[in-house]
């Protein structure tokens, strides 16, 4: 069964007109893209800043609408829904958001930030229930954290609220947003941890987005690997990790710093160009060390080079 | 740490706060307990006409022969519950308009906002008279449209915050977890948008009493009702800044503007405080 079913999903940013040029323009955040996620994997989509993965996730959020293509969750469509329709899927989706500083709102109590999810969706809950979800995430005793505000808690402690208040209401599915990029590294892996064990435990998926290649290989049943608004490459951690194709992963695998590793093998040069003016043939060649004349001209297609293992590349 | 103790305990390292709070609380029991200080009826009448300060009467008499330091006492009530009561009315709108034109957006704050704009251009003090001659000068009737008329700097304030708070993420969590826009704007916004509410306000009190003064002097209102603006109307009509009879205008002019002052520094308090950035710790 498929969690989450994205069929050449876009979304363009309309940009301000200017005087002087007649033609409309726009920043394509997300430039079609086809994305399923089985029911109880934990699915991690990589890319850069501006490379349109947090857009996807709040489309997946139903936050804001695509500008063409379906997302269906569990089989239903969400932008074709009514209003209480989308209530009852909403309920069963969370989100975690990166900063832990500005996802609790700083004028409620720990205990309200965590049972708003209950409450809103007319859950019923006691004490114990709340008491037993702080404790799960760490934060023990829970007595001592509920009545707190987030300006009294350090950072790793909000975010453990935040993956709390994500958890309290039991969700199929969740949408972590870069959940641990804003915290010390030394608590990263019990996090990612965490978000393991209630996968396994409750059979809840995980869309985790992320830039850092290393965090998604800790958890990551399948990877995305995402590129100015397109995937390049998607397949089993396996598949990504050890045998990777696009010379976008390669590289990104690359440049994670790895203790006693010398000069890197894959270079790449400059920065993710602007999603607004994007370049001819295959949007990668700029910065691409194997790009040839084909490269600048055709988009290459989106192929299964393995069974399960998609790229787009002319290399292939 | 919640946000009263959090202020009160800010507040007595902070000279302005505690002056403001000082002149606020002092005029607030004058208003109080003026029957008990006032040595004579205010509005009786008597032989010793525009007597200078003496010890009989500490702020002399008028023309009438009454005793000014009563009415000055007695004249405290009028301005502190106009500003207060027109500035709660001038709040309140002001915070929903702003909440619900910066929530919202689109075509309601474009609507909105050019009312916000129309209100800030014209200036308030001849709609004020105009109104007032219009609907009739009764206290209830100036309080409204005090109020009516001082809520754009608020909801200007208010907007401009509110379109920043609805972008944070927690804003997204709770729209996710199926919050309607009501919930939203009053559990999530509205409390992060207080703290410049309250300085808001306390400048707003200040303002109104400014301008109650100012109608009642010029004569817009009721003139009977004992205020200060209303002594320094009567002085000012009887001629006595010519005449040389200090004693009359000058009391009420510097308590309109002392208790004007003391609402200033409580707004000055309330923004240093609750706004970590001008916090001197």
């Amino acid at each position: 069964m498929k969690m989450i079913e994205a069929k050449n999903v876009k979304k363009y940013f309309p940009l301000k007109k200017s005087i002087l040029s007649r033609n409309d323009r726009y920043l394509k955040a997300l430039d079609g893209i086809s994305l399923e996620i089985e029911k109880g994997v934990i699915h991690s989509l990589v890319g850069e800043t501006g490379s349109g993965k947090t857009t996807f996730g709040r489309i997946v959020m139903a936050l804001t609408p695509p500008t063409s293509g379906t997302v269906k969750v569990d089989g239903i469509d969400l932008f074709s829904l009514k209003k209480n329709e989308m209530k009852l899927i909403r309920k069963r989706i969370q989100i975690i958001f990166q900063d832990p500083y500005s996802s609790l709102n700083p004028k409620l109590k720990i205990r309200a930030s965590i049972t708003e999810p209950l409450k809103l969706n007319h859950v019923k809950f006691d004490e114990k229930m709340v008491t037993d979800v702080v404790e799960s995430v760490g934060l023990k005793p829970a007595s001592d954290y509920l009545d707190r505000f987030p300006g009294e808690m350090s950072g790793g402690q909000r975010q453990r609220a935040a993956i709390a208040r994500a958890f309290a209401i039991s969700p199929e599915l969740i949408i972590a947003d870069e959940p641990v990029s804003m915290v010390d590294v030394s608590i990263r892996a019990d996090f990612l941890n965490l978000l393991r064990e209630t996968n396994k435990r409750e059979n809840l998926t995980v869309l985790l987005i992320t830039h850092d290649l290393f965090v998604a290989s800790y958890i990551s049943d399948k990877i995305s690997v995402l590129y100015l608004g397109k995937i390049v490459e998607e397949g089993s951690k396996e598949d990504i990790i050890e045998r990777p194709l696009h010379p976008y992963t390669q590289a990104l695998l690359d440049s994670i710093p790895i203790l006693g590793m010398g000069e890197r093998e894959v270079k790449i040069k400059g920065e993710i160009p602007n999603p607004i003016d994007l370049p001819s043939g295959c949007r990668f060649h700029p910065r691409c060390p194997f790009s040839e004349d084909k490269c600048r001209q055709i988009e290459p297609e989106y192929r299964e080079i393995k069974r399960g293992h998609f790229v787009a590349c002319h290399l292939y | 740490m919640n946000p009263l103790t959090s202020y009160l305990s800010q507040l007595r390292r902070s000279t302005i706060g505690m002056v403001g709070w000082g002149i606020i609380a002092s005029f607030v029991v004058i208003a109080l307990i003026a029957p008990i200080i006032s040595p004579y009826n205010p509005y009786a009448t008597s032989n010793a006409y525009l007597q200078h300060p003496s010890l009989l009467h500490l702020f002399g008499t008028n023309q009438e022969g009454q005793d000014l330091f009563s009415q000055n006492m007695y004249g405290t009530r009028i301005p502190l519950l106009v500003g207060s009561t027109a500035a709660l009315v001038a709040v309140l709108m002001g915070l929903i308009i702003g909440l619900f034109s910066g929530y919202f957006g689109g075509i309601l704050d474009e609507i909105l906002m050019r009312v916000t704009d129309f209100f800030l251009v014209v200036p308030a003090i001849v709609l004020m008279i105009v109104i007032s001659a219009l609907i009739g000068g009764t206290l209830t009737n100036v309080i409204l449209i005090i109020g009516g008329l001082s809520w754009p700097m608020t909801a200007r304030v208010v907007r401009s915050m509110v379109l920043s708070i609805k972008e944070w993420p927690f804003v997204e969590v709770a729209k996710s977890s199926n919050g309607g826009s009501i919930y939203i704007m009053f559990k999530h916004i509205l409390p992060n948008v207080m703290p410049v509410v309250f300085a808001n306000a306390a400048l707003s009190v200040a303002n109104a009493i400014f301008t109650q003064s100012a109608l009642v002097f010029i004569g817009v209102g009721d003139v009977t009702d004992l205020s200060w603006g209303n002594i320094m109307h009567f002085a000012y009509i009887n001629g006595t800044i010519t005449a040389g009879i200090w004693w009359y205008m000058i009391p009420p002019g510097i308590f309109i503007v002392l208790l004007t002052v003391g609402f200033i520094f409580l707004s000055t308090s309330f923004e240093s405080i609750f706004n970590p950035r001008t916090r001197r710790v």
